[in-house]
């Protein structure tokens, strides 16, 4: 009985933990960008995607290495297309905006 | 040559005045690969690879670079400015599952069924290893439905691992594809390999391929350590735990120049408190302390490859009673050393036949492996008045060679010799008994492997002569078919032999009073494994559901049966007489049904059954059934990582107790393990938390006859579930990556 408490309990914790992330997309300030990147190689993603996603502001990020893009959710109010070129620039990349995605339909 | 030169002119007609490349792409074992996304880098130009792999795009006016993509390999680019006659290319992709380190951010999924390969294996990488404590190698399986691992015995602390129900002897154990952790490191080197310096695990269920010998009979579980050419250039490790495990590892990772490349492991873990929760006055843990250190080279030239290792171990058990009245000690030295090289032909070849391959496919590839492994391990243990010395030389040496001819032809062939020299010396009540045994096995083999479109057939055949046992054949067979994109089908059918090490394999029992009974004309043990395997990939909403259901058998023609039954005071060994038999039947489910979120579930159901003294029974202390669920979510930016995973035991039978004087029940019942982790993920570091066996589900009572250690009733042999309660551990990576280029 006990075990299936405690197993409710965490499945529970895992729906929330999961809802949390999924609300945390719905404020206005939120914004979609898709940047050309100048990355070759799977380290370069590697270590792209270590250090933007701990840029200020950053909320989500999706790397295409075959077509160089990412596209990178992040808050207005805390960053914005420059300072996310700046930083790519700092780990030695190329970064152009390629397009601002409408915000209904937001990066998957 | 009239001819050729016509072809020749075509080529370059074709080449360059229509301006169109055309190609093959396939994985690593030389399977078309369709479906792979071909594209001019930075354009949506291109093309898709058809049916068998083939492709054929036009060139791009200001562009060189093709990029190769499909989820289930590597992406890999190609700049055909480089090539000089880019009429025909053969394009290999690596399977994703091959390179770990890319797969952790590749593939969400850290636990990966390979599509492709003709053998049902698993692997795990890093990211699968990481979702739990996971100290060592024994520790790694939390979180996976095939392979269970239990402790052997309440003393010791010795873990194994049972895969299709059958004990971890059965498994052959591969440590970068060299056979290890054999004989007297059967007992407790599950400990050996420190949880950090493994990069990746393979888990192959059922008969194996036989380049790597005979001895796979219920599977083959293989290690990949970290490679000094792909490893951060330092990291560090440091974990504690509230049983009071202290660890710290660290490694480090230098690129000398283009071509040469090392790296140096260390471990040092220490479990110094002194655990007694029940409160018998046992030990519920030993204190173990081990120190593990390594040294690897790379080195790699056009066309050849070498890897050497180098490694020392030193581990320290102390357990039993807490007032020091019965005492356990196990002191273990191991060394070891592999270097393996490897050479690359017919590459050159391949591009000067550019002729030839527009009308006919010539892959006259192949290569040479030469591998040699030594082990040196000396264990002196001490089991109360029981004093057991072990020592064993292992020398290891195998040839391969591998060569494809054409598109869907391949085979290796190749010698090995093996030899073991164990020495063992076995003291109870200072009567000293000797068990010495040397052998020398040569042997060779071949395996051919058809592979066209959607089937992929092998058969494998070794001759090995033993010294001691005499002269043996290992036929293995393997088929997979796809008989539709998203259903695979696999069978395998193959026999596998091992020399039994009664005593280095059941060390644990001289932690009981049962008397040992060794019968003295022990058989190689042998048994054919069948095996059946469906996997579909089933569209749920837009999301790939995973469905696997496998049967396999196990079936013995001879064993060293382990009879506990007969006499309550006494363990019998002796060769098998009648039939015996595992049946393993599991289905598997894996989905991401939210972004991040993935679920596992598993349900496994064991029949094993043995003929112990005439009598065919059910094998003791084995599950009956098995489920396993995990959830396992990364929040969007991989910041944070939550993993929680139950297991539910089914229960099973426990060896016959005395009728006269029941000391304990016949059977054991269903228990449930849950333990829980989560990770947060910084830029350079991150630290992980988590409890394991939450419920604080222990086993009672354990040791039969705990107050008497020296008396015929003690026994610490009677173990089907945890020894010790919830236990909450800290941990800390931090690695300095390697830069990139």
């Amino acid at each position: 009985m006990k075990t299936k408490h405690l197993l409710i309990t965490f499945v529970a914790i895992f729906v929330l933990a999961t809802n949390l992330n999924a609300q945390s997309g719905k404020s206005n300030s939120k914004k979609t960008v898709v940047f050309d990147v100048s990355m070759h190689c799977e380290s370069c993603q590697k270590k792209i995607e270590k250090n933007i996603a701990f840029e200020k502001g950053v909320k989500d990020m999706a790397v295409k290495l075959e077509d160089k893009t990412i596209t990178i959710k992040f808050d207005t109010l805390k960053t914005n297309e420059n300072k996310l070129i700046s930083a790519f620039n700092k780990l030695g990349y190329e970064a152009k905006v390629v397009e601002t995605v409408p915000a209904k339909s937001t990066a998957k | 040559m009239k001819k050729q030169l016509i072809l020749l002119l075509y080529i370059f007609f074709v080449s360059n005045t229509f301006a169109q490349i055309s190609g093959y792409v396939k994985d690593k074992t030389m399977q078309a690969v369709p479906g792979v996304n071909i594209r001019w880098s930075g354009t949506n130009e291109g093309t898709i690879s058809d049916a068998e792999g083939h492709f054929r795009l036009n060139t791009s006016e200001n562009n060189n670079i093709l990029v190769f993509s499909n989820v289930a390999y590597n992406p890999d680019t190609v700049d055909i400015s480089k090539i000089e006659k880019q009429d025909r290319m053969e394009v290999i992709l690596n399977d994703a599952i091959s390179l770990s380190e890319v797969t952790i951010t590749k593939q969400r999924l850290g636990k990966i069924k390979s599509r492709t390969a003709v053998f049902n294996v698993e692997t795990l990488n890093t990211h699968e290893l990481r979702k739990a404590a996971c100290c060592n190698l024994s520790e790694s399986f939390e979180t996976n439905a095939s392979v269970d691992v239990s402790y052997s015995d309440a003393a010791t602390g010795a873990k194994q691992i049972k895969l299709l129900g059958l004990s971890g002897t059965y498994v052959q154990m591969l440590t970068e594809n060299i056979p290890n952790l054999r004989g007297l490191s059967s007992a407790y080197g599950m400990g050996y390999i420190p949880g950090s310096w493994m990069e990746s695990i393979q888990i192959s269920k059922g008969t194996a391929s036989v380049k790597n010998g005979y001895e796979a009979i219920a599977g083959q579980i293989n290690v990949e350590y970290k490679k000094p050419q792909n490893s951060d250039k330092v990291s560090l490790n440091l974990f504690t735990s509230s049983t009071g495990r202290t660890e710290a590892n660290a490694d480090v990772a230098v690129k000398l120049n283009e071509k040469l490349s090392t790296s140096v492991l260390l471990h040092a873990s220490d479990e110094f408190l002194t655990l007694d929760e029940n409160k018998d006055g046992y030990m519920d843990l030993p204190m173990v302390r081990q120190y593990n250190l390594a040294n690897r080279w790379y080195y790699k030239n056009d066309g050849y490859i070498l890897q050497a290792f180098i490694r020392g171990l030193s581990e320290k058990r102390t357990g039993g009673r807490t007032d020091d009245s019965y005492k356990i000690g196990v002191d273990t030295e191991r060394y070891e050393f592999f270097v393996k090289n490897g050479f690359l032909f017919g590459e050159e070849e391949a591009e000067h036949n550019h002729e030839a391959s527009e009308e006919h496919e010539h892959h006259n590839q192949s290569s040479l492996g030469i591998i040699l492994n030594g082990t040196i391990q000396n264990q002196n243990a001490r089991y109360g008045l029981k004093n057991y010395d072990g020592h064993q030389n292992n020398l290891y040496a195998n040839l391969i060679y591998d060569a494809s001819f054409g598109e869907y032809h391949k085979i290796s062939t190749g010698a090995s010799f093996n030899t073991d020299a164990i020495d063992e010396k076995l003291a109870v009540n200072i009567l000293p008994e000797n068990f010495n045994r040397t052998e020398y096995v040569p042997g060779i083999f071949a395996e051919y492997t058809f592979t066209r479109k959607a089937l992929t057939a092998m058969a494998g055949f070794r001759a090995d002569h033993n010294s001691v046992y005499g002269m043996f054949i290992t036929p293995r067979f393997h088929i997979r078919y796809n008989i539709l994109d998203h259903v695979h089908l696999r069978a395998s059918a193959g026999k596998g032999y091992r020399s039994p090490n009664v005593l280095a394999e059941n060390n644990f029992l001289l932690a009981s009073n049962r008397k040992l009974k060794i019968a003295p004309d022990l058989k190689m043990e042998n048994a054919w494994n069948y095996g059946f395997t469906v996997h579909g990939f089933i569209p749920v909403f837009g999301k790939e559901l995973s469905l696997m259901g496998e049967w396999f058998y196990t079936d013995f023609n001879n064993q060293v049966v382990i009879d506990m039954d007969t006499d309550p005071h006494a363990v019998n060994f002796s060769n098998l007489q009648g039939r015996s038999y595992a049946s393993s039947f599991q289905i598997e489910a894996n989905i991401e049904p939210v972004k991040g979120l993935t679920v596992t579930l598993a349900h496994r159901m064991n029949d094993v059954k043995t003929t112990i003294n005439g009598n065919l029974r059910e094998k003791p202390l084995t599950n009956r059934t098995k489920s396993l669920m995990t959830l396992s979510y990364q929040s969007p930016l991989r910041k944070w990582q939550y993993d929680f995973t139950t297991q539910f035991n089914g229960g099973g039978r426990l060896p016959y107790p005395d009728s006269n004087h029941l000391l304990w029940e016949r059977e054991f019942k269903p228990f449930t393990i849950m333990n829980a982790q989560i990770t947060r993920n910084f830029k350079t570091w991150s630290v992980y938390g988590g409890a394991e066996n939450i419920t604080g589900f222990v086993q009672k009572n354990p040791i039969i006859d705990i107050q008497n250690p020296f008396g015929t009733d003690f026994d610490a042999s009677m173990v089907w579930g945890p020894m010790h309660g919830r236990a909450f551990y800290l941990g800390f990576r931090w690695a300095l990556a390697k830069s990139s280029n």
